[in-house]
């Protein structure tokens, strides 16, 4: 056996290792996701409102929270504390019932993708209005009880 | 002999050299001179751009002849800054544009509110509050910026005003609103129609809104579509956003208008009333 096959079998194992290593991790990322029928408080209903933003809401591919602006959709820095939240739940239903314009563009214009309607169900939707709420650093107005 | 001439040859070069640097030294301290001279005018004319390119250019337009998309919407028509068919700026001192036009006082908010409860209680016409179209920057642009504005605005048409220049002692900071306490929306129904009604004096004819906000169809373009702000905007947001927009979102273009807290109140409460669907 020569060095150089040697070193090739040693850089496979680390490879296997370090897959290994990041698969069980990101199994036991996704063991503490929180299912939204096991939600108990309010931060936890934000949490689950986090993680739809990010995953199957498909929200932050478009949107975010840090107020960078995009090309693809609006900041949604601080619209807990701007936004009714009858608004923000009829802006995921129905998103073409008020379109918000890029007001950097002169004149402003529609972002180039329209928002399609979401596809999360009731109770998700009102999470992630709680998260985000609670990222405007607002009161979470959602009751627990609404989820049911 | 050989060893001399070498020596000789290299004292040359050596002079020639020394002479040269000291002719390029000279050469570039003037330059550098002219340079700052220019540099500082043409930055503080760069940095009077840039803010005309934020809060000017949608009325006035990116040349300044006042042809800005937003123009179609305002009544009178937005300033021809570039004096192409009467001379108005040239006419103007520096001071002039930074005081009367970039600066103007705004009526006192106390004085504003009398003459609008006096038509309101006799049901007369409202007083049209603030002639003239545009928006003070007094309570947005630091002083400083102010006349970087006024630069700017002097290379678009003639005038004989002297090059501006910004003393030291001239403020860099923006004005500062500190944060408002929202107030509370719970009040008998009386004097919230009174409140709702004086808001919307304030909203059209005071601080001119609608220059840029559009309502129900009537009103310009550089901001949102305010028809549905009531069912859209939460009051106490909308009452922290219009008494200081910069304090929310720093580049923003609506300026800071400077309202009391009772203009600030009386406004979210008329925007908090409109719900009728946009025409837009």
């Amino acid at each position: 056996m020569d060095t150089r096959s040697i070193v090739y079998q040693v850089l496979f194992a680390v490879l296997f290792a370090m897959g290994s290593v990041s698969f069980v991790w990101s199994q036991s990322e996704a063991e503490s996701v929180i299912a939204l029928s096991d939600v108990k408080t309010l931060e936890e209903l934000a949490k689950v409102g986090e993680q739809l933003f990010e995953g199957k809401g498909e929200c932050a591919q478009c949107h975010s929270l840090q107020g960078s602006p995009s090309e693809k959709g609006p900041s949604l820095a601080g619209v807990g504390a701007k936004l009714t939240r009858e608004f923000l739940y009829e802006s995921l239903v129905k998103p073409d019932a008020y379109v918000y314009l890029d007001f950097t563009k002169l004149p402003p214009v529609p972002y180039v993708t329209p928002m399609p309607p979401t596809l999360l169900a009731k109770g998700e939707i009102l999470a992630v209005i709680a998260y985000l709420q609670q990222s405007s650093g607002q009161l979470v107005s959602i009751e627990l009880s609404e989820l049911k | 002999m050989e060893g001399a001439a070498m020596g000789k040859g290299r004292q040359f070069s050596l002079g020639c050299v020394v002479v040269f640097v000291a002719l390029f030294s000279l050469i570039v301290g003037c330059t550098n001179k002219t340079d700052n001279d220019t540099s500082q005018s043409s930055s503080l004319v760069m940095q009077g751009k840039e803010l005309f390119m934020n809060y000017c250019v949608h009325c006035h337009g990116p040349s300044g002849v006042g042809d800005g998309f937003n123009a179609l919407y305002l009544d009178p028509r937005p300033r021809d800054l570039t004096d192409s068919i009467e001379v108005f700026m040239g006419d103007l001192s520096n001071d002039d544009i930074y005081g009367m036009i970039l600066s103007r006082d705004i009526m006192d908010p106390e004085e504003s509110e009398r003459l609008l409860d006096e038509a309101l209680e006799n049901d007369t016409e409202l007083p049209f509050l603030v002639p003239p179209a545009m928006p003070t920057f007094k309570y947005t642009l630091s002083d400083a910026e102010r006349w970087t504005l006024v630069a700017y605005l002097r290379t678009l048409h003639k005038n004989d005003a002297p090059q501006v220049d910004i003393p030291a002692t001239v403020s860099t900071t923006r004005p500062i609103v500190s944060g408002r306490k929202v107030p509370s929306w719970d009040m008998a129904e009386e004097e919230k129609i009174t409140l709702v009604e004086r808001g919307k004096a304030l909203f059209s004819d005071k601080y001119n809104c609608v220059g840029c906000h559009m309502i129900a169809g009537y009103g310009g373009k550089v901001g949102p579509d305010l028809s549905q702000s009531g069912r859209r905007l939460a009051s106490d947001w909308t009452y922290q956003w219009i008494s200081n927009p910069q304090a929310i979102s720093s580049d923003t273009k609506m300026p800071n208008l400077g309202l009391s807290e009772n203009e600030a109140k009386a406004i979210t409460l008329y925007l908090g009333t409109l719900v009728s669907p946009s025409t837009s």
